[in-house]
């Protein structure tokens, strides 16, 4: 079954005397539990509204979003918000997503107390050591703030952070994309490794193909708000059928055949 | 002769957590026409080997410690201001990363880009004008007539990256650095971009220093190819015999661990630990921490130095590195 189900869903943004614009509108897709679903289109397709849309940050214009066999579109903001917890994200710049101010501990802490309001003293800390733990932090680094660590550390805490509150769905958009390649495959191998681990279900948003290639189950091209290729990734890799998932292909940069 | 040769360029910063050395001895050198790659990751001294010659690197905290840039038979690292701003933005151009941040948001493009043209061409308003909205066109913006009066906001990322190689190219430059010039678009506009500097490259006869860290795109774009760690070249080689032959330990692990590499649900190859602290002074090779894929326990205790493999292959001439 199902574990994540958009129906016909549809964000419009009005535009005063004009057509409203289109960032989302229809799509339809179903994610099952465990699953990596890879989402790739250029800025401005749609990607970006699509996941707010399914965390509930903006209301959609039409469809209906269904999380585990609830429907997430017909609760009230007091519903929403509990539900919230079931869903986080990662997003491209760590160092922009995370509080300046805050030290790795209370980052965590806070994140933790969203689910567990009550814990507190050594349960906190014993919880906060297994998470940076769990991302490959090390815990002498509890008191330091983000500004000293690398970007990829960085990136460890932003994940740290979204795993606190024990989420179902992550929506992690192009979680790698401002990192070195050297670093980008530590996250990639850790986020494949989280997913497995932790039984949890993925959006993994990205422009990056071969990224998406590797660790996505399935594919799915969004231009201007629609679906316009939904694949298994290999599959699709290899005998795209829609015009645009040619194009995209056919711009990336490749490494010369190594032959 | 080259067009441009750089040798043993060191540019350090003084900083209060000590001497950063963000170049440590660098040499290179690029022939007319030729399009030469910088690869390395963040802090590896690819943007600074590059700024250092254009007389960009803020000083203090920088310092250029040594070596030399000839370029036409002047040493850029010690001309002085006023011979080198005759060649900045003339003879040497360089586009960003990042052209919103590069351009001037409250500056018409038209007032921007004849700049270059009044300042070194001693071109009047009109015939300048005229000369802009041309490049304009060249770089296939539409209707550049109107485009040219027009702010940077409303231009989208690769229009405006459109906009600077038309601005960096409008004195014909014989050499044009572009620093990450695509890493902020999306790949279909990559593709035009990079196609783009290429097309006007072959026009103008312009040779190109292309810094990234994108394996992917450096290959498709450059002939030769330099990768740099902490500071220094660690391998120098043709673009099709460095992703064919990879020697250096670190080009190795470099192109094992991208994902284009690897079969699905395999695990990817990760470089061990960080790269180093280039605050530190780093003894011996520099690699050697991180060395999985080569011997560790054979890396030089003093810093190794390039040697010619044969065939313009160049690598860093440290046994536990090429093991």
């Amino acid at each position: 079954m199902s574990y994540l189900q958009l129906i016909d869903l549809k964000t419009h943004f009005p535009v005063k005397n004009s057509e409203p614009i289109k960032a989302v509108d229809g799509v339809s897709l179903e994610i099952v539990k465990g699953e990596i679903l890879g989402l790739v289109g250029e800025s401005g397709c749609g990607k970006s509204t699509l996941s707010r849309t399914v965390m509930q940050l903006i209301a959609p214009t039409g469809g209906r979003v269904i999380l585990n066999g609830e429907e997430l579109t017909s609760l009230n903001d007091e519903e929403v918000r509990r539900r919230r917890l079931d869903f986080q994200m990662i997003f491209q710049d760590p160092y922009a997503s995370l509080n300046p101010r805050m030290t790795v501990f209370s980052t965590l802490a806070e994140a933790l107390r969203t689910r567990q309001p009550h814990l507190k003293d050594g349960k906190l800390n014993q919880a906060i050591a297994e998470l940076m733990e769990r991302v490959g932090l090390d815990w002498r680094y509890i008191r330091n703030y983000p500004h000293e660590f690398s970007g990829g550390q960085r990136q460890r805490i932003a994940i740290a952070r979204a795993l606190a509150p024990q989420p179902k769905l992550i929506i992690a958009d192009e979680p790698v994309s401002a990192l070195d390649v050297s670093i980008q495959s530590q996250i990639l191998n850790l986020l494949k490794g989280l997913v497995a681990d932790l039984d949890l279900t993925m959006i993994f948003i990205s422009h990056d193909l071969s990224v998406v290639r590797y660790i996505a189950d399935r594919i799915a091209v969004m231009h201007f708000g629609k679906i316009v290729e939904l694949g298994e990734s290999e599959q699709l890799m290899a005998n795209p059928s829609h015009d645009y998932t040619k194009e995209l292909l056919a711009a990336i940069p490749r490494i010369r055949d190594r032959t | 002769m080259p067009l441009l040769e750089v040798n043993e360029l060191k540019t350090h910063f003084h900083t209060r957590n000590g001497i950063v050395r963000a170049v440590d001895g660098v040499s290179f050198s690029l022939e007319k026409g030729q399009t030469v790659g910088i690869v390395g990751e963040s802090g590896s001294g690819k943007s600074v080997t590059c700024y250092s010659m254009l007389g960009l690197i803020p000083m203090p905290p920088g310092k250029i410690e040594g070596g030399s840039a000839i370029f036409d038979s002047i040493n850029l690292l010690n001309c002085g201001e006023k011979k080198l701003r005759k060649v900045r933005g003339k003879r040497i151009s360089m586009i960003f990363q990042d052209p919103m941040t590069s351009l001037n948001p409250y500056l018409r493009i038209a007032t921007q880009i004849t700049e270059p043209l009044r300042l070194h061409m001693g071109m009047d308003k009109n015939r300048a004008l005229k000369e802009a909205i041309k490049a304009l066109g060249e770089v296939g913006i539409p209707e550049p007539d109107k485009r040219i009066q027009m702010y940077p906001h409303e231009f989208s990322g690769g229009m405006r990256q459109r906009v600077m190689i038309a601005m960096a190219l409008i004195t014909k430059p014989e050499i044009l650095i572009a620093d990450e010039p695509t890493t902020a678009l999306d790949v279909t506009v990559q593709k035009q971009i990079l196609d783009l500097i290429k097309e006007r490259q072959q026009e103008l006869g312009t040779a190109v220093i292309f810094i990234t860290h994108d394996l992917a795109v450096i290959s498709e774009v450059c002939d030769e190819i330099n990768v740099m760690y902490a500071g220094n070249i660690v391998e120098r080689a043709k673009a099709d015999e460095l992703f064919q032959k990879p020697l250096h330990a670190y080009t190795r692990a470099l192109l094992k661990s991208i994902p284009a590499m690897h079969a699905k649900g395999e695990e990817l190859y990760t470089i061990p630990g960080l790269p180093p602290d280039v605050s530190k002074l780093i003894r011996g090779c520099a690699f050697r921490p991180r060395n999985e894929l080569g011997d560790p326990e054979k890396c030089l205790p003093n810093k190794p130095t390039l040697k010619d493999t044969g065939n313009g292959h160049w690598v860093q001439d440290c046994p536990g590195c090429l093991a």
